[in-house]
């Protein structure tokens, strides 16, 4: 028989068996609950935990030239952001003892990689915040040097964000059109901020599972292909935008001038082919340079255009039927317009010459005449039909309007100014827009520079194209002011505009520049040139502007030996055939001045003999201009015959003669 | 006597079975559940495994060996004499050299191996309480602590418990005197002192818990740990998330995500919680299942035994294994607070293997014995029928 105790043993044990069981029947159901009841609530929160989202800049699109040149690329770059609550010591180094600062480890071993001041990081390390960049935009060495010692050394609190980083390939150029970024990604000025919507990478969102410590999980690497960005494709053309530049520097040596603007434009799209501004900067390094360099003074700075308007006016003129390029005009040097006297820009009288001479050698006196003739509301009529004083709308952020007279408040001195090119503001990118009307027989086109925005897979999305705004001029007005433009260049005062083997149509400019606070700037002038080439076919039309050149200032001596130099490299670059014929200048006899040197110094001297006489030198190889200029200083008067440059005179070189006698030169 | 259990022909075969299941079980989801950390940690994925594989096979030589000695010699007053003073020696060392992890030291450094004494301290108490009460029911009294060996077992035990207490390891400290006070209640002790150790016991835990800040911190967090998910309830979050995000059927083996360092001791104490995410219910039930027939047997050993010394190891055993599952499927599911409790065989731990392989073991000899004296009592009663001279003095109780 079995001990009665033991028996009560039995029992008790089977009352614990019991309570096991419906311990187990209680886990059971609690396990019931959290997997089956609670279960999508509880994944839900898992995956939370687990997932995160990745946010991934994607590259910003490509700014390319219209042949597909890389003008502005991003590349994917680190940043490393540092989150100084995680900078605790990590469970496990707690476990195995070992107390630590991660904050003053990780600025030992960080300070020296990232070149950053060790207070500073570790100052940037106890901040309260969550987010914190320590440094963005690290170029991919740099970067994984720092993710090893990171790794390596089991960092926690730091991180990397792919960023998208700009860079501008050809740096200088073509700054002020590409403009630039910010570290956010976002387009500050230029291109970049206009087209910023279609370029900024987007940001794509993927989910990734991570680990409590932050890392990726095995497998779970679904990595989001880089979505391309659309690319916009700029109507430049790298090598003309590349040769302007160097145009432009070389002009900014040689001038000393304190800013300057040229475009190119294609007379019959209204596509921009370069654009460059003075001063300058390069986009990688934006914030190096002043913000005056970010301007574009192209289509930003507004100025009185001076004598280029002049062949807008004979446009007007000729439009209304008030003259036709024969059409005689008496010069007296000077004219009186109610108070104002406004002579002759070198003082010189012609007496009475064809509407044609007055455009080729820019006499004021006629124009003066001729604005008076077509009176305020005419001229600033035509003048707003031919776009000046009112944005072109080319396709560039921050472009300015001018300003234009309203016309009934217009005095007659300010008509007869107007004519010459003053009381009128307008922007470079206005008088190239139309003088573009004369170089393509009458149309004014709207100016663009996006050629195309094409998006990754290749569909394009925008697209840019000819404009046509308005009709200004009949075909015959723009060809017989084309004549007339072409003897500027060809005679007049642009020569220094000529390139061997071509027609070029062209008008120089100087005006005093408008001081900031009103009125004018003592000694201060904005020299201009806009032509276009060759005649019988517009390629190119050009306006090159140099503000405050220092020596000389005039538009033939400083601006037009910029046109010039620029084209005779984009015409040979470009393959357009020289023109023949037989009204080309004859470049042999012409001798062009050096840029920037004043021609003054380089003309012969009139010799004074002390019975108030003067010995006259040899005008050979000079113009007419020259030629009266020289004669000028000992009060001689021109008798000349031909046009063209000096080859004979009489009297002879050597002659000495009075005050007031005339000198004849035969011009060829 | 039917020895027929279940499937299997008698007891012992169906924890042959079941152990080899469980281990197999347990192994593969040491596996799963430590390779991210082992890899990090030691740069080998498998060295868990490995571990668990070594202290199996140990575990398994513990079994072979407790059941050649015989339970009989291991309760003898000398070898209990003698485990005693070593359990105790080895808590001091561990007091003195001992290895700390979070903060408490508890292991014992032999060589690549750790040992924590006081997972034996468990075992000594098993011994001791199913020796010293086994002796007083078979003197046919009743099991009291307020006197003789049942004071005396007592006085020893509380001693063990601040042993371990100090190390600071509260949690196995209590059940060294849980055990020692199931076994007293299981042994018979009266009613009046079954209510005197619940309302002693239920006084001490709430002293415990009020003197100490961070104890009340894990009682709140035990009713709800969403209230401090970020820190004292992170742990027990991370458990059921874990637990919940393996659904029905479980996320398979090997894409659980909780021990991708989210749940912490993924491998140890909350490995359950690592099996339940990617086996789902239907594999926690199974496990369960497993662990319910596994402590039937135990019962059915202890029902069978006619020793009392033997009936109380058993339960003893079984409390171990059984109770301490139990317990820590109840904490990893968040029905109990976070105490540090290993799940049998599903856990990893050298010193855990060993005392529940060992506890199986003593369980074992008892059934071996058993089994003995069925087969002598069967001899004796063909022995009866030839000649009924030889039924002077039996030979059970010897």
């Amino acid at each position: 028989m079995k001990n009665a105790f033991l028996q009560n043993g039995y029992f008790r044990f089977h009352i614990f068996a019991a309570v096991v069981f419906l311990a187990f029947a209680g886990i059971f159901a609690r396990l019931f609950w959290l997997q089956v009841v609670s279960a999508e609530k509880l994944e839900k929160m898992s995956e939370e935990q687990l997932e995160t989202d990745i946010r991934r800049n994607n590259p910003r699109g490509r700014i390319v030239d219209r042949d597909g040149e890389e003008m502005a690329v991003s590349i994917m770059t680190s940043s490393l952001y540092v989150d100084p609550q995680e900078m605790v010591d990590s469970a496990e180094s707690r476990k195995q003892g070992q107390q630590r600062d991660e904050r003053r480890i990780s600025v030992d071993l960080l300070a020296p990689v990232l070149k950053m001041d060790a207070e500073e990081l570790y100052g940037m390390f106890l901040t309260e915040g969550r987010f914190l960049w320590v440094k963005r935009t690290m170029d991919p060495k740099e970067a994984d040097i720092v993710r090893q010692v990171v790794r390596e050394n089991r960092l926690p609190g730091l991180h990397f964000i792919e960023e998208s980083k700009r860079y501008y390939t050809k740096k200088r150029t073509a700054a002020q059109i590409l403009g630039f970024v910010g570290t956010d990604d976002v387009g500050l000025s230029g291109i970049e901020l206009l087209e910023d919507h279609v370029l900024r990478g987007a940001e794509t969102r993927h989910s990734r599972l991570l680990d409590a410590l932050g890392r990726q999980l095995p497998g779970s690497d679904k990595d989001a292909q880089q979505q391309n960005c659309s690319t916009v494709y700029l109507t430049i053309d790298s090598r003309i935008q590349y040769v302007l530049e160097e145009a432009m520097d070389n002009a900014i040596v040689h001038t000393s001038s304190r800013g300057a603007a040229a475009i190119i434009m294609d007379p019959y799209t209204g596509e921009i082919f370069g654009m460059a501004s003075r001063p300058t900067f390069d986009p990688n390094s934006f914030g190096d340079y002043p913000p005056e360099s970010w301007n574009n003074k192209g289509i930003s700075m507004i100025y009185e255009p001076g004598s280029v308007i002049k062949p807008l006016v004979g446009c007007m003129g000729l439009t209304e039927g008030l003259i036709t390029p024969n059409t005689l005009f008496q010069d007296n040097g000077s004219i009186r317009v109610a108070d104002r006297v406004i002579n002759n820009w070198d003082k010189k009288r012609n007496g009475l010459v064809p509407f044609s001479t007055v455009i080729k050698d820019s006499i004021n006196t006629c124009m003066v005449q001729l604005g008076l003739e077509l009176g305020a509301q005419r001229m600033i009529y035509y003048s707003k039909k031919f776009g000046l004083g009112l944005p072109t709308g080319i396709d560039l952020p921050g472009e300015e309007n001018g300003i234009l007279y309203n016309p009934d408040e217009m005095y007659e001195s300010d008509v007869a100014t107007m004519a010459i090119g003053q009381g009128i503001a307008v922007t470079p990118i206005q008088v190239l827009q139309a003088i573009c009307a004369i170089a393509n027989g009458g149309e004014l086109l709207q100016p663009y520079i996006v050629k195309k925005v094409v998006a990754s897979n290749g569909n394009i999305i925008s697209e840019g194209g000819r404009k046509v705004v308005r009709r200004v001029i009949s075909e015959d007005v723009a060809a017989q002011m084309r004549e007339m433009m072409k003897m500027v260049v060809a005679e007049g005062g642009g020569r220094t505009a000529a390139i061997k083997g071509y027609r070029i149509a062209g008008k120089t400019g100087t005006a005093e520049k408008l001081a900031e606070q009103g009125g004018y700037a003592e000694g201060e002038y904005i020299s201009s040139f806009v032509g276009f080439v060759p005649v019988e076919k517009p390629r190119y039309v050009m306006i090159v502007m140099l503000d405050t050149p220092q020596g000389a200032f005039y538009g033939s001596q400083v601006s037009a030996p910029v046109f010039r130099d620029t084209l005779q490299q984009v015409l040979a670059a470009k393959g357009v055939q020289p023109s023949d014929g037989e009204d080309l200048p004859s470049f042999d006899k012409i001798e062009l001045p050096e840029k920037g040197e004043i021609p003054e110094a380089r003309l012969p001297q009139m010799e004074p003999l002390q019975d108030g006489k003067v010995r006259i030198p040899d005008f050979t190889g000079l113009d007419m201009r020259q030629t009266a200029e020289v004669l000028q200083q000992g009060h001689l008067r021109l008798k000349p015959n031909g046009s063209g440059y000096a080859k004979r005179q009489n009297p002879p070189p050597g002659s000495e003669l009075p005050e007031g006698a005339t000198v004849e030169i035969w011009f060829e | 006597m039917d020895s027929r259990f279940f499937i299997w022909d008698n007891p012992k075969h169906a924890i042959f079975c079941l152990v080899a299941i469980l281990m197999g079980i347990g192994c593969i989801n040491v596996f799963s559940a430590s390779y991210v950390s082992a890899v990090d940690m030691f740069g080998n994925g498998f060295y868990y495994l490995e571990r668990y594989g070594i202290w199996a096979v140990v575990g398994v030589f513990c079994i072979f060996l407790i059941r050649k000695i015989g339970y009989r010699r291991l309760l003898s007053r000398r070898f209990l004499n003698i485990v005693y003073i070593a359990a105790v020696v080895l808590l001091i060392l561990v007091d003195v050299f001992g290895a700390t992890a979070n903060g408490a030291q508890r292991w014992l450094r032999l060589g690549p191996l750790s040992l924590q004494p006081s997972e034996f301290a468990k075992l000594v108490v098993i011994l001791l309480t199913a020796r010293n009460f086994g002796m007083v029911i078979k003197k046919k009294r009743k099991v009291s602590l307020m006197r003789g060996t049942g004071l005396l077992v007592a006085l020893q035990t509380l001693f063990f418990a601040f042993l371990v207490y100090k190390q600071p390891d509260m949690g196995t400290s209590a059940i060294i005197i849980g055990i020692m006070f199931m076994q007293c209640i299981i042994a018979g002790t009266s009613w009046l002192q079954i209510g005197g150790i619940i309302g002693l016991a239920s006084a001490a835990s709430a002293l415990f818990i009020a003197i100490v800040p961070y104890r009340m911190e894990r009682i709140r967090v035990w009713f709800n740990p969403w209230l401090d998910e970020v820190d004292s309830g992170y742990q027990m979050v991370q458990s059921l998330l874990a637990i919940g995000s393996g659904g029905i059927s479980g996320t398979t083996w090997g894409q659980g995500t909780g021990k991708f360092f989210y749940l912490p001791e993924p491998h140890t104490d909350f490995a359950f919680a690592i099996f339940c995410q990617e086996n789902g219910l239907i594999g926690a039930l199974f496990l369960m299942v497993l662990f319910i027939v596994l402590g039937w047997a135990f019962l059915r050993i202890a029902n069978n035994t006619g020793d009392e010394r033997g009936f109380l190891l058993v339960t003893g055993a079984s409390l171990l294994v059984m109770g301490q599952s139990v317990a820590n499927m109840g904490m990893v599911c968040g029905l109990l607070p976070v105490i540090g409790v290993p799940l049998a065989f599903i856990s990893y731990g050298g010193s855990s293997m060993l005392v529940t392989m060992t506890a199986i073991g003593l369980i074992l000899s008892v059934y071996d014995d058993e089994e003995k004296q069925a087969g002598l009592a069967r001899e004796e009663t063909e022995e009866l029928r030839r000649s009924r001279f030889r039924m002077v003095g039996g030979r059970r109780g010897l």
